[in-house]
């Protein structure tokens, strides 16, 4: 995993609750990398699942919870570095369809050992997308904060149904409703 | 203390990661400058390689205008909208432009002067746009002004999205071609209008001479009949002669002409070949002119029957050959030999050698003497007159009936034609000789009123001379106007018309006389011509007239032509019961005698001599019969006698006769019967005397045949 994400995500820890607890989180987990992130590097995908679960029991909060927030926090992330991908989307859906063939393509451009997702995408009717995701790393609700966002910034209002079999993660489906 | 040792913590932490990230980045760096190293290579080695590439590819294209201009072939390249983006060298020496002149110009506009070449222009444009490729020729101008032909080949041209883009048109210049083109055509022009103008020539010409031609040789015949002193007789006889050789000469050019133009068909019926042949040799006979010649032939004994082919052509092809063999030969002989190559019993072929003892021709000539106008040696034409067409023409006339003719001859030894032709097979000859006796031209008609339009003195007089001679009343009329007028006041019995004269020409006249209510609408025109044209006949005949004479003619043929249109007037005027010299007076039909008998008169003396003793007692049975009502007998009997009454002509009596058979057949109207039979036995009481006259009269006549 891009050390971007492990850098963004200690950021969130640290705006949120201070450093003691960054400090804490990477003490308790036994890192291979020592808690020593630079957003240039690639580090385990273990390593975020540890530190999250860390987070979870030091804040009482589900994982699913977190890793929507954090979804929620990278959002302005993007924004801000990379604004380019929104100019050239008009609409909400619009820009959540070009990550599978466009923003995505573009990061593994620039990162060839990213590990991205897999989107697949199907208008149902004139306000309603499906959204297919399917990845190994189980990042859904990652993905449920940044599709929220999204539609927050395109000023759209919609109701997303999260469909898929609880036990298996590795294939969710979002179904996005403008109202 | 505790925040304290936090932030050190975290500072150590970030310090680690920042050189962690300085590592990575060098790292980095160090991948990238290798990246730029081998692009940097790899781009020289492209560089290299385009630019050799590129040289490859301005040699080739050098290579390629190199032999295009070499072709002489204007290259010009042109975009969709006709702008001429490139002009290859040849094409702007063709058409007079630097290649600086012409670029962004319009090529239509710059080359085109004629609206036909635009549509031509605009047509390939269209097929271009499409892809496809195009030839076609067209004016355009040069830039002097003048104009040049072109054939191009036009082609599109793609850009690299493989789009039209234009096109690019190969320009060959063949101005000179087209030139010689038009050049022959005109040459063509002329050459068949001199064509033409020599028909009409010949036409002219053959009227011309041969109308007063026809006059002197007519003159000649008639002072010949008023008895001439010995020494008048000689200057006749030079002028016959003279005449002679002067006829032949434009028969021998009118004939060539004919047969050039196509226009002599081959023209077959039944015929003697050995009457063909003696009579061919007394002809040759009166030319030998006191030379010290034999004249013979020997007819293969294996020929017995008639052949079918043109007599007339034959009798030329001979004539010609045999007055060749006398022109060259001083003395010694002159032979004929008819043989027969084989026959079948359809066909027969036959080859006619004839032989000279003259002075032969040399070796390597023998196929010279069959080309126009040649005479083997220079000095001939002094010697010998002729128009060198006679061997010329007799060759054309063998191989217009699909025959050939051969030369073999050895110089001072004599020569031998040999001709070889096809014939199909007639009936048995018989021994009868089909010259009309001259005794027959003595014969005298019954005034029968004749018409003469001819606007020549001399024709008409010898015309009127022999009309006159035989019993014939006649008007004459000197043009087509007066003779309108005359036909409009009398009654003819025949007309003879000339074809050209002045004011209104004969066929004018005779279509007026056929066409306008007159007393002549019906009656027989004779076209008198001078011209010998197969057409003029046609178109003779064509136009209403009932036959056709050549001029000039023989009183014989005059003669002929009289016979055969007046005989029905004859019949009628006979019937007056005046004396009649024509030996076969009503009721007998002389049409139908001379039908069944021609001029063979020993064999009509048979058979009027068998109806006299035979048929003509057997009639006395009708009454008889009928008188016992055996109907059956009579229709049996009039079956069996009718067609003797035909053989001597009573074709009156014969379709009485017809008619009783007829009614014998169903007998309801015996009374009738009975009166027919009267008829009839009162016809033959009548005829009798009629057909023995005619049966003396006939004996004469074949002895008269057999001693000539
Ligand atoms: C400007 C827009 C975006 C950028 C630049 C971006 C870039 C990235 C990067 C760098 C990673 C990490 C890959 C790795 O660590 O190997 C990632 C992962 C991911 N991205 Fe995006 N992303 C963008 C938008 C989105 C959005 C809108 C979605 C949501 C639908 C999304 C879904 C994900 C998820 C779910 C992952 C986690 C990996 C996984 O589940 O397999 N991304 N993205």
């Amino acid at each position: 995993m891009k050390g971007i994400v492990f850098t963004e995500f200690l950021e969130m820890v640290e705006n949120q609750h201070g450093y003691e607890l960054v400090d804490t989180i990477i003490e308790e987990s036994d890192l291979p990398s020592k808690g020593i992130y630079t957003a240039v590097g690639t580090y385990p995908h273990q390593e975020m699942v540890q530190l999250l679960m860390s987070l979870s029991s030091k804040t009482s909060t589900p994982v699913p919870n977190l890793l929507r927030s954090f979804g929620h926090y990278l959002f302005n992330t993007f924004l801000k570095s990379y604004p380019g991908f929104f100019e050239s989307a008009p609409t909400g859906f619009h820009f959540l369809e070009s990550i599978e063939n466009h923003i995505h393509v573009e990061v593994k451009k620039l990162y060839p050992d990213a590990q991205l997702p897999n989107f697949e995408t199907q208008r149902l009717d004139h306000n309603t997308l499906e959204m297919i995701y399917k990845s190994d790393r189980h990042m859904s609700d990652f993905a449920l904060g940044l599709i929220e966002k999204t539609m927050e910034h395109y000023q759209e209002t919609a109701n997303i149904e999260v469909q898929g079999d609880p036990s298996n993660r590795s294939s969710v489906t979002f179904i996005i409703k403008k109202v | 203390m505790k925040e304290i040792d936090l932030l050190k913590k975290k500072i150590a932490r970030e310090k680690s990661a920042r050189k962690a990230a300085e590592r990575i980045l060098e790292e980095r760096a160090l991948q990238l400058y290798e990246s730029n190293e081998k692009l940097r290579k790899l781009n020289i080695e492209l560089e290299i390689k385009v630019e050799k590439r590129a040289k490859q590819l301005i040699k080739s294209e050098e290579k390629y205008r190199g032999i295009i201009e070499n072709m002489e072939l204007g290259l010009l390249e042109v975009d969709n909208d006709q702008m001429i983006i490139k002009a290859y060298k040849w094409f702007c020496d063709m058409t007079g432009y630097r290649e600086d002149e012409l670029i962004g110009k319009n090529a239509q506009t710059v080359f085109l002067s004629k609206t036909r070449h635009h549509t031509i222009i605009s047509q390939e444009q269209t097929k271009r746009i499409k892809g496809q490729a195009g030839v076609y020729e067209i004016q355009i101008k040069h830039k002097q002004g003048h104009l040049i032909w072109v054939m191009i080949s036009g082609c599109p041209v793609y850009d690299a999205d493989g789009n039209v883009c234009g096109s690019m048109g190969i320009h060959y210049d063949i101005t000179r071609q087209k030139k010689l083109q038009k050049a022959l055509l005109e040459a063509k022009k002329v050459a068949e209008n001199a064509q033409k103008a020599e028909q009409l020539f010949l036409a002219k010409m053959s009227h011309e001479i041969r109308t007063p031609l026809n006059a002197i040789i007519g003159m000649t015949h008639l002072l010949n009949a008023t008895k001439p002193s010995e020494e008048q007789k000689d200057y006749l006889k030079i002028l016959r002669d003279s005449s002679g050789i002067l006829k032949l000469l434009i028969s021998d050019i009118l004939d060539f002409s004919k047969i050039q133009a196509g226009e002599l068909e081959v023209q077959k019926s039944e015929f003697n070949l050995s009457i063909l042949i003696s009579r061919l040799l007394k002809a040759v006979q009166s030319q030998i002119d006191g030379k010290d010649i034999k004249v013979k032939s020997n007819i293969d004994p294996n020929l017995k029957n008639l052949i079918i082919g043109d007599e007339l052509l034959l009798n030329q092809i001979l004539i010609n050959l045999l007055s060749n063999a006398v022109k060259f030969t001083k003395k010694g002989s002159i032979i004929l030999n008819v043989v027969i190559s084989s026959q079948s019993e359809s066909e027969i072929s036959v080859e006619f050698q004839i032989c000279d003892t003259g002075r032969g021709i040399e070796k390597g000539k023998t196929d010279l003497i069959f080309q126009k106008f040649k005479q083997v040696s220079s000095t001939d034409k002094d010697k010998y007159n002729g128009t060198g067409l006679g061997l010329a023409i007799t060759k054309q006339l063998v191989e217009l009936q699909n025959g050939t003719i051969e030369l073999t001859s050895k110089k001072n030894k004599g020569s031998t034609f040999s001709v070889f032709l096809n014939y199909e097979k007639g009936g048995l000859q018989t021994d009868e000789d089909d010259l009309i006796p001259n005794k027959y031209l003595e014969q005298k008609f019954n005034k029968q009123k004749i018409l003469v339009v001819e606007d020549n003195y001399m024709n008409r007089k010898y015309i009127l001379t022999l009309l006159s001679k035989w019993n014939l009343d006649y008007e004459v009329a000197v043009d087509g106007m007066e003779a309108i007028a005359i036909t409009k006041t009398k009654k003819f019995d025949l007309i003879f018309m000339d074809i050209s004269m002045p004011i209104l020409n004969g066929y004018e006249a005779t279509k007026k006389i056929r066409k306008i209510s007159n007393p002549n609408q019906e009656t027989t025109i004779i076209a008198l011509s001078a011209s010998a044209f197969v057409t003029k006949k046609e178109k003779a005949i064509s136009i209403g007239m009932t036959d056709f004479l050549c001029k000039p003619f023989d009183p014989q043929s005059l003669f002929r032509l009289l016979v055969q249109y007046l005989n029905p007037q004859i019949e009628n005027i006979s019937s007056e019961n005046k004396p009649q010299s024509n030996i076969f007076p009503l009721p007998i039909n002389a049409q139908q005698i001379e039908l069944l008998y021609g001029d063979n008169w020993s064999m009509a003396f048979e058979m009027f001599n068998i109806f006299l003793k035979n048929s003509l007692p057997s009639f006395e049975k009708f009454k008889r019969l009928a008188d016992s009502e055996n109907f059956v007998a009579v229709k049996n009997l009039a079956h069996k006698l009718a067609p003797n009454l035909a053989m001597v002509g009573l074709m009156k009596t014969q379709d009485r006769l017809l008619n009783l058979e007829s009614m014998a057949h169903q007998p309801t109207d015996k009374e009738g019967i009975r009166k027919l039979i009267d008829e009839i036995i009162n016809d033959l009481q009548l005829a009798k005397p009629i057909v023995e006259k005619c049966l003396i009269a006939l004996q004469e006549q074949s002895k008269l045949t057999q001693t000539t």
